[in-house]
């Protein structure tokens, strides 16, 4: 061992320098290598490269390991449960972290969803999932980031949730929930000119005798107490509440009754809206 | 490679010293203290005045080294742009230090040496740009005039490829650092010390050295200390890496060192040509802060303190306090030579910074012996050496990572990383990226002008 | 010989203002404002919906009451006057006109045709006083600019020709800064246009201590040493001095004997305060690193994390739509000649500040606060009556190249990353990473020595020897809504006391109310009988006693 060597291996850094800046933010490591996420990801292949590619949002990488797991006779249930649903675990994990931010949530998104879509022809049909939503942005409005955030959230945590779009009529909602019969129903609307549909829409389902368990408004310019002035309505607050939402009226048959008094709970965390 | 291995790089030693006037040698054996002290604000309005602010910074600095017993130290002015913008303002201003410095040297026996370096004045946007200007011939016509009237040794520090450069720092785009330093930078090196090392050889003068100042250390400062978040220490510590190739120009053009002190890249360009170098860091702190304040002396030939302002302290004025904290520094170093434990020194001096940032990782001197190697890998080539040395400092570091050594924040990693995919990415041949520069740069730098370049 | 007159009448959010002109001399004569819109809410989709509710005839007199009472504290003979001309954006012109408003309110076919809404065209008229009830001499001409196309209205038309920028050569940025601000990217003469839905935060609302610019809100904050110095509207809306105070705590460090008490903070003030913030580390987005997570100003004013979260997200509107609205046209945003900054909002709003925040791109070199266009445009229009045809022409060239940013997939994918930094802490370098995985071009460093030109010292630069006039306006909506029990719960839940009910009859003061966004009222009643749509302007308009004050400037 030289001279220089000899001495560097008796030192104890922290004595000469502290690199505050790591300290503070933490040190960078790859995303594979956290370790709640090695606890998620695969480890046997080819689910492995699968969930990789969706972990690091590589839409080309996930479409050919996809097809080459198919290929290779790997059925297309295995690869969306153990490979694509897998690497979205991982890149939800991340993003609660605080490791992973809204962009990589969307390309992750993208990448697990044209997966799925591959698997889903093979299959001949929808793949099987926790439940059923709606999603829809109110008639007249043409902003949809929100609805998209929703419909992505949902769908990483195992939904199928159905997007209807923007600008959408209240009959085009009403047949929706008529034929999916979803566990949730959300609608977003940004301008307080839009966001009127909304009770004309839980009018319409009474008087057709439909109802679904919980109906979750959203939206730039939407208010708790507006949303609460009619029944069926929870107000959702942030888009990624959705999942735990339709989580509790799945596991546990909340209404949404129970959701607006137990909001906070249900999510996890708290909401200054509901205190 | 001059240096064989790493473990030879120490202070004091260079592989070919260097000797000027009054009895004073570089890399010889001992380390020579330096001072530098800027004239104050409000002195360049006249001739008199600068002159008189030089005559009093040469006597107190000769002075207050004779008080504590140095037996040896390096004045050096670094002009003012009114000093080289009127070259008989500088080469009076070097005859009344070149005096008093004399006078010292007569009485006591003190060895000492007078740098001057004119400024570059020189503006790449104006017409004719970088070459042939009034500006640039009032540089050559001040190199003369201070080489006349008795500097011991001649440098300056030039800008040439800044546009380019400073557009990339501060956009992260790392080809235009790539393209500023390595490319245009050199160009401008060899067009300028051609012209120096002529000038040198008609006097009793020596051509001294160049930094990327302009360049890497704009990086440094621009990248500030840990907590700064403009621009990642993992990219200012690449451009550092290609700045060695550039400022190799100037010895490759017949500059004989000391290198000049603000040039960090210094111990790479000693590795590979042998060179005595001058460097800065805790002792320079009056000027900047930097994140290697010992590690850069664990090689060094001249210790400086860079600049600062000559004003009145309370232990005394600037020249005297600043260049008691630099003799003194040196006198540790003399020191450990003598008693035979320099090389223990230069370790302890090296592991103080060594981890502290990637910027100072890398000139590590077993470090910088490595990228030095990787710069002769590609010889003659400036855009390829640079290339090289930036690929090289990059490994360096992921090493350090793996190893457990150094850790990195999420920014620095995704930003090495980013910049390490795209050099690897560059073309082999010189003229292709070369071409594809001028093509991309002319339109997005108003600054840049391929003219000054001869491109 | 009776002197003449011309009045040009500026109908915007915050107010209404309006000018009397001796059409010889073409000088101004008097100024008239008021502090605020005369129907209930306070920003303009508010009044739209307002509008949609209650009915257009009602809105429109409502609308029209509060102008003549403007015009006649204007001190001329109204009989005199031979030509009006109006601007401001395409809801408050429609509104004006009597023409239908409920294409601005949806967007896309569907509701469109099911309410079998036809979309007027906004072309440029010229009305007589009686189509609108103006109490103006019956043979006087209205004259009203076209709007360029749907949300961009005659007030963006006159943002575009006020800056003079149409037959230029070079790259410029126009943005007029509301709740919904109106952007044009003009590449030598090609207009550009887009519509960013910033918000009400830019306003003042949807923050906490929020309010519209006018007297006693804080406008602006300074750096002074550590502290923060607050800068107040007096009751002439013009900046003054107030205490400095530690913003993590609130101690005062310093107090003006001579400032107002402050009732609230503008959309600008918040920008300070986000500016200053950011600079000195208290704000470290999403949050606020003080003890108690929130900013204090003098007077127990506060902002909290939610207030620079919907700031934030405004701000973030406006620099995702220059963001697209460059890459759509194929321009870089560092390559701007120059950025105008219009509206109100951008006039009191410090530039540096701006820049600093990312309101205005930090690249910008040249920039300049215009001031209040759309009064400048209808001056213009008394002066010039033939130039209503030109501005004709112009709209009519700008119509192709509008970007629908709510359809824009640009716009979707960069306004997601402002919300991932203004409301996950997703840091700057990042974002910028992003913008180049995507292919778009990345924020340039900031400007070292940006150039700010105002080019008025007020908002209205003339005001006229009569000087300017406040005027207050308010009117009275009434209802008797079948099966009230009279148990007075709306009026106790109204925040702005706005309701009286005298004899079972429901009175509504619509100077007070908060309107559309509040809504208080229909909420709360228990019966739910309170239907605002039902409110109606009484038989005799009841004016509320006014003083028209005289302020000479």
């Amino acid at each position: 061992m030289s001279n220089i060597e000899e001495l560097e291996s008796k030192l104890d850094q922290n004595f000469v320098a502290i690199r505050y800046n790591v300290e503070i933010e933490g040190p960078a490591i790859r995303p594979e290598n956290d370790l709640d996420v090695r606890n998620i990801l695969p480890t046997e292949e080819p689910y492995k490269s699968i969930a990789l590619a969706v972990l690091y949002g590589d839409m080309e990488a996930s479409l050919s390991n996809v097809n080459d797991g198919l290929e290779a006779g790997l059925s297309p249930v295995d690869i969306i449960n153990n490979g694509l649903m897998k690497g979205m675990d991982a890149v939800s994990l991340l993003y609660t972290k605080g490791f992973y931010f809204l962009p990589d949530l969307m390309l992750s998104g993208d990448s697990m969803m044209e997966g799925v879509r591959v698997c889903e022809k093979i299959l001949g049909h929808k793949s099987e999932t926790k439940g059923t939503t709606v999603s829809f942005v109110a008639e007249g409005d043409p902003h949809d980031i929100g609805k998209n955030l929703v419909v992505m959230f949902l769908r990483a945590n195992g939904y199928d949730a159905v997007d209807l779009g923007r600008d959408v009529p209240t009959t085009e909602v009403i047949d929706a929930v008529e034929k999916y019969k979803p566990l949730l129903l959300t609608g977003t609307a940004l301008m307080t000119t839009t966001m009127t549909v909304f009770p004309k829409v839980v009018e319409e389902l009474q008087k057709k005798g439909l109802e679904v368990p919980a109906f979750g408004c959203g939206g730039g310019s939407v208010r708790k107490d507006f949303v609460e002035s009619f029944p069926m309505s929870v107000y959702g607050v942030e888009a990624y509440h959705a999942p735990k939402l339709a989580d509790s009226i799945l596991k546990d048959k909340k209404t949404w009754k129970d959701l607006r008094k137990e909001y906070s709970k249900i999510v996890g965390e708290f909401v200054s809206e509901y205190a | 490679m001059i240096y064989k291995n790493p473990d030879e790089l120490i202070f004091g030693h260079a592989k070919f010293p260097v000797s000027e006037r009054w009895d004073i040698q570089f890399g010889a054996g001992y380390v020579v203290p330096e001072v530098k002290v800027a004239p104050q604000e409000g002195s360049e309005v006249s001739k008199e005045k600068m002159v008189a602010e030089c005559r009093n910074i040469a006597q107190s600095a000769c002075q207050r080294a004779v008080s504590i017993g140095l037996p040896s130290f390096m004045l050096e002015q670094e002009h003012v742009f009114q000093q080289t913008n009127n070259p008989e303002w500088g080469g009076e201003c070097t005859r009344i230090q070149a005096e008093i410095l004399e006078r010292y040297y007569d009485e006591y026996g003190i060895s000492v040496a007078l740098r001057q370096t004119p400024a570059d004045i020189r503006v790449e946007e104006r017409a004719p740009g970088l070459r042939g200007s009034d500006y640039d011939n009032k540089i050559e016509e001040s190199m003369e005039a201070c080489a006349a009237n008795g500097a011991s040794d001649l440098c300056i520090e030039t800008m040439g490829g800044k546009s380019a450069s400073d557009y990339g720092i501060s956009r992260g785009d790392i080809k235009a650092v790539l393209f500023g330093i390595g490319v245009l930078g050199s160009i401008d090196m060899e067009y300028m010390w051609k012209r120096i090392v002529k000038i040198c050889q008609k006097y009793d003068c020596r051509p001294g050295g160049d930094t990327d100042c302009a360049q890497a250390n704009t990086a440094m400062f621009m990248a500030g200390g840990l907590l700064d978040k403009d621009i990642a220490h993992t990219t200012a510590a690449l451009a550092r890496a290609m700045s060695a190739g550039r400022s190799l120009v100037a010895v490759e053009c017949g500059a004989i060192g000391p290198l000049k002190d603000c040039g960090y890249e210094n111990p790479i360009v000693k590795a590979i040509s042998g060179v005595p170098i001058a460097t800065e860091g805790k002792n320079a702190v009056c000027a900047h802060s930097d994140l290697m304040g010992n590690l850069i002396a664990a090689t060094t030939d001249v210790w400086s303190n860079e600049s600062v302002y000559h004003r009145q302290e309370m232990g005394g004025t600037t020249p005297e306090v600043w260049l008691q904290a630099t003799g003194y520094e040196a006198a540790l170093m003399n020191t450990a030579i003598e008693t035979g434990t320099s090389e223990t020194l230069r370790d302890i001096y090296t592991l103080t910074d060594k981890y502290r940032d990637p910027q100072g990782l890398i000139l590590a001197y077993d470090n910088a012996y490595r990228i030095g190697e990787a710069i002769v890998n590609y010889g003659n080539d400036p855009y390829l050496r640079a290339r090289a040395a930036a690929l090289e400092a990059g490994k360096i570091i992921n090493e350090a990572v793996d190893a457990g050594k150094l850790y990195l924040t999420r920014f620095e990693r995704d930003s090495l990383d980013n910049a390490l995919k795209i050099l690897e990415e560059l073309p082999l041949d010189a003229d292709q990226f070369t071409d594809e520069c001028l093509r991309t740069y002319t339109r997005k730098v108003p600054e840049f002008d391929p003219k000054s370049y001869e491109l | 010989m009776k002197n003449k007159y011309g009045i040009a009448l500026d109908i915007g959010t915050s107010g209404i203002r309006a000018q009397a002109l001796d059409l010889k001399s073409s000088k101004v004569i008097s100024t008239a404002i008021t502090l605020r819109h005369p129907l209930p809410g306070a920003n303009v989709v508010d009044h739209l919906h307002f509008a949609i509710e209650v009915g257009r005839d009602t809105t429109h007199k409502l609308l029209l009451d509060a102008i003549n009472k403007v015009i006649k504290s204007l001190n001329i003979d109204l009989q005199n006057v031979t030509r009006v001309a109006v601007c401001g954006n395409s809801i408050q012109l429609s509104l004006f006109h009597n023409i239908e408003i409920r294409d601005l309110a949806y967007w896309g076919q569907h509701a469109l045709d099911r309410l079998k809404v036809t979309p007027p065209k906004r072309d440029a008229i010229i009305i007589t006083p009686e189509k609108v009830d103006l109490d103006v001499n019956s043979k006087a001409e209205i004259y009203i600019p076209p709007a360029i196309k749907h949300e961009i209205g005659a007030d963006a038309l006159a943002m575009l020709f006020k800056a003079d920028i149409l037959e230029k050569e070079g790259i410029f940025l126009v943005s007029d800064f509301g709740t919904n601000a109106e952007i044009a990217l003009v590449i030598n003469g090609e207009v550009y246009t887009c519509s960013a839905a910033a918000g009400p935060a830019i306003e003042g609302q949807m923050i906490e201590k929020g309010r519209l610019a006018s007297p006693g809100t804080i406008c602006d904050l300074e750096l002074a040493d550590y502290a923060w110095k607050t800068r107040i509207l007096d009751d002439n809306l013009i900046a003054q001095d107030g205490d400095e105070v530690d913003p993590s705590n609130g101690k005062i460090l310093s107090h003006e004997e001579d400032s107002a008490k402050s009732i609230g903070i503008t959309g600008t003030g918040v920008i300070a305060a986000f500016s200053l913030g950011l600079d000195n580390g208290l704000i470290n987005l999403p949050k606020i690193k003080s003890s108690d997570h929130q900013i204090h100003l003098q007077d127990e004013m506060y902002l909290t994390e939610k207030d620079i979260v919907n700031i934030g997200k405004a701000l973030g509107a406006f620099r995702a739509a220059h963001l697209t609205l460059a890459e759509e046209a194929g321009v870089l945003l560092e390559d701007i000649d120059a950025t105008y900054m219009a509206g109100a909002s951008g006039f009191y709003v410090d530039p540096l500040k701006s820049l600093n925040v990312g309101q205005i791109p930090p690249s910008s070199q040249e920039i300049y606060q215009m001031g209040n266009t759309s009064l400048a445009m209808a001056r213009d229009l008394i002066i010039d009556p033939s130039l209503l045809e030109k501005l004709q022409s112009i709209a009519k060239g700008m119509r192709s190249k509008h970007i629908m940013l709510a359809t824009s997939p640009i716009f979707e994918k960069i306004y997601s990353l402002e919300l991932a930094l203004f409301e996950q802490g997703m840091p700057f370098w990042m974002y910028n990473e992003w913008l180049n995985k995507y292919g778009f071009q990345k924020v340039a460093p900031r400007s070292t020595n940006p150039q700010i030109h105002r080019i008025f010292e007020r908002d209205i630069p003339e005001l006229g020897k009569e000087g300017l006039h406040i005027t207050k306006v308010g009117s009275i909506l009434e209802a008797k809504f079948e099966g009230c029990t009279n148990c007075m719960t709306c009026m106790e839940h109204c925040p702005e006391n706005a309701i009286t009910i005298e004899n079972g009859r429901i009175k509504v003061r619509t100077d007070l109310c908060s309107g559309m966004g509040c809504l208080k009222c229909v909420l709360s009643c228990p019966n739910k009988v309170f239907k605002y749509g039902k409110l109606l302007n009484s038989e005799e308009i009841k004016a509320i006693q006014i003083e028209t004050e005289n302020n000479t400037q």
